[in-house]
């Protein structure tokens, strides 16, 4: 399976290196190639610096024969937008997107896209163990 | 009408001031805080600190009642999120977006926005026009860019050349609107015959601009 | 003879800062007859038009307005020659309160401030900085103590 992924932190490198050790072509993208010293030593897919919002930068990634893109920069705007390009540009199959904002995040799930959202699954996993599951929550700054 | 910029870099500051002396209500939101400060000195209330692409901001600047929301920072993702939120969220009836990867503006009219607006292709275009290198020149979009305006500059190989205008199988959805013949501008009738040296002013559907093009210039 | 001011520009707004500024007004003009305006200003939120009606907000500040006239003239009795009031709807107190501190030709303003924290600094809030900095005359401010 040809999986893309942009961003090479340690969440990027970590799903990178992880497919890579299960026998998929993986390619990953960062703006900085001190990123790429995160994936494993003996990490054998594609590294490519340079911003996934650039189409050309996603050919050369191989975005057009890719089954998976995962975007886990630490920008929410620049997953949602590099997601849409592979979803909509590039017509890949599965595409997902790391959104840290929850408004956001909801905005983009319900438009479509496969989105996770750090901040209300840590939230949800530490209120567990605090008070346990089933609070209500509060509604979030700008939810009408 | 209420207009929201987003981004206060000199084109937001600028973008802002000029709007706000034209009568219209303008709200300028701005990421830095020291920005903030410094235009506040300038402009007043009507700038406020956060970020645009964060619902909360867009609520608090009311973007519920904006008819225009108009992003305008350096970075094209963040220009993109907030056009779409304040679509998506707020339903504001007119987003703008601007574009400094130039590669991006289809891809952003794709994605909802129904305004873009590239710096770098307005420059080229203004460049074309000052040294006409090109023979078909794009002089104006209309219209959320699905109309153009083009220049035709005929020579002596085009198709059109020495032939009158009923003569001429224009593609559909394209008009030719005047000649350009040495310093008079004719209005075209069908017997106004074309001839090399003229420069041929057309509106075309961008569907069919190329088509016009090879028939105009070849 | 004239006293130190002559035309005073009160901003009240409900709360215990109204009583003492009044008191601070009243000894100085302990003298000589000053004319006072006292003005309530209702802000409007960005998220309405400047002009939207706010029934409810202009009741409030209708009813802050006659408790402080009234305050007004039983501390100040035959020292205020004359005494009005004025409500405002702007987007922001301070700059309302400067423009009309201008409009009126105020020779002063004076105001009362609590500091509160606010995202955990000592605050005085925007208003009293604002007009502190582009009042065109005397700006007079009671910080609240310890009540």
């Amino acid at each position: 399976m040809k999986v893309v992924i942009m961003g090479c932190g340690r969440v990027g490198a970590r799903i990178a290196s992880i497919l890579d050790h299960n026998g998929h072509d993986v390619s990953v993208i960062d703006k900085e190639s001190r990123a790429f010293r995160r994936l494993a030593p003996d990490f054998r897919g594609q590294t490519i610096i340079g911003t996934g919002i650039d189409e050309d930068v996603l050919r050369s990634a191989g975005i057009e024969q890719a089954q998976v893109f995962i975007a886990v920069t630490n920008g929410d705007n620049r997953n949602i937008m590099a997601a849409q390009v592979a979803r909509h540009v590039f017509n890949v199959p599965e595409v997902i997107c790391r959104i840290y904002d929850p408004v956001r995040e909801d905005t983009y799930r319900r438009l479509g896209l496969t989105t996770v959202c750090p901040t209300t699954t840590i939230s949800a996993i530490i209120l567990d163990h605090v008070i346990g599951a089933g609070e209500n929550l509060p509604h979030e700054r700008g939810e009408e | 009408m209420y207009i929201i910029v987003v981004g206060g870099g000199k084109v937001g500051y600028y973008l802002t001031k000029t709007l706000l002396s034209e009568g219209y209500e303008v709200l300028l939101i701005e990421r830095n805080p020291a920005k903030v400060e410094a235009y506040q000195e300038d402009f007043g209330a009507v700038v406020i600190d956060g970020d645009g692409a964060e619902a909360a901001t867009l609520a608090a600047a009311g973007a519920a009642r904006a008819d225009v929301v108009i992003a305008v920072t350096g970075e094209d993702e963040d220009n993109l999120i907030i056009c779409q939120m304040a679509k998506q969220k707020f339903h504001v009836g007119r987003t703008i977006a601007r574009v400094n990867n130039p590669k991006n503006e289809h891809l952003f009219r794709m994605l909802g926005v129904d305004v873009t607006v590239s710096q770098t292709n307005y420059i080229r275009h203004l460049i074309e026009q000052a040294i006409p290198k090109h023979a078909f020149i794009h002089l104006l979009s209309l219209r959320h860019e699905d109309l153009a305006i083009v220049d035709a500059k005929i020579s002596e190989d085009s198709p059109v050349a020495h032939r009158s205008i009923s003569e001429i199988a224009l593609p559909p959805n394209c008009i030719i609107a005047a000649i350009i013949r040495g310093p008079h501008l004719l209005v075209p009738s069908g017997t106004t015959e074309i001839v090399p040296g003229d420069d041929v002013i057309a509106i075309a559907h961008r569907d069919y601009e190329d088509e016009l093009r090879s028939l105009l210039v070849a | 003879m004239s006293g130190l001011y002559q035309r005073l520009i009160v901003p009240v707004n409900g709360s215990a800062g109204d009583e003492r500024v009044l008191r601070v007004v009243g000894e100085l003009v302990h003298r000589h007859p000053a004319t006072l305006v006292l003005i309530y200003v209702v802000e409007v939120l960005q998220s309405m038009p400047l002009d939207a009606e706010l029934p409810e907000e202009i009741e409030k500040g209708e009813r802050i307005l006659f408790q402080a006239e009234s305050l007004a003239r039983s501390l100040l009795g035959g020292k205020a020659d004359r005494i009005s009031t004025d409500l405002l709807q702007a987007r922001s107190a301070g700059a309302a309160i400067v423009d009309e501190a201008i409009e009126r030709r105020a020779d002063a303003i004076a105001m009362a401030t609590t500091s509160r924290v606010k995202y955990g600094k000592v605050t005085i809030g925007d208003t009293v900085p604002y007009v502190l900095k582009n009042a065109p005359c005397d700006v007079i401010v009671v910080r609240l103590g310890q009540e």
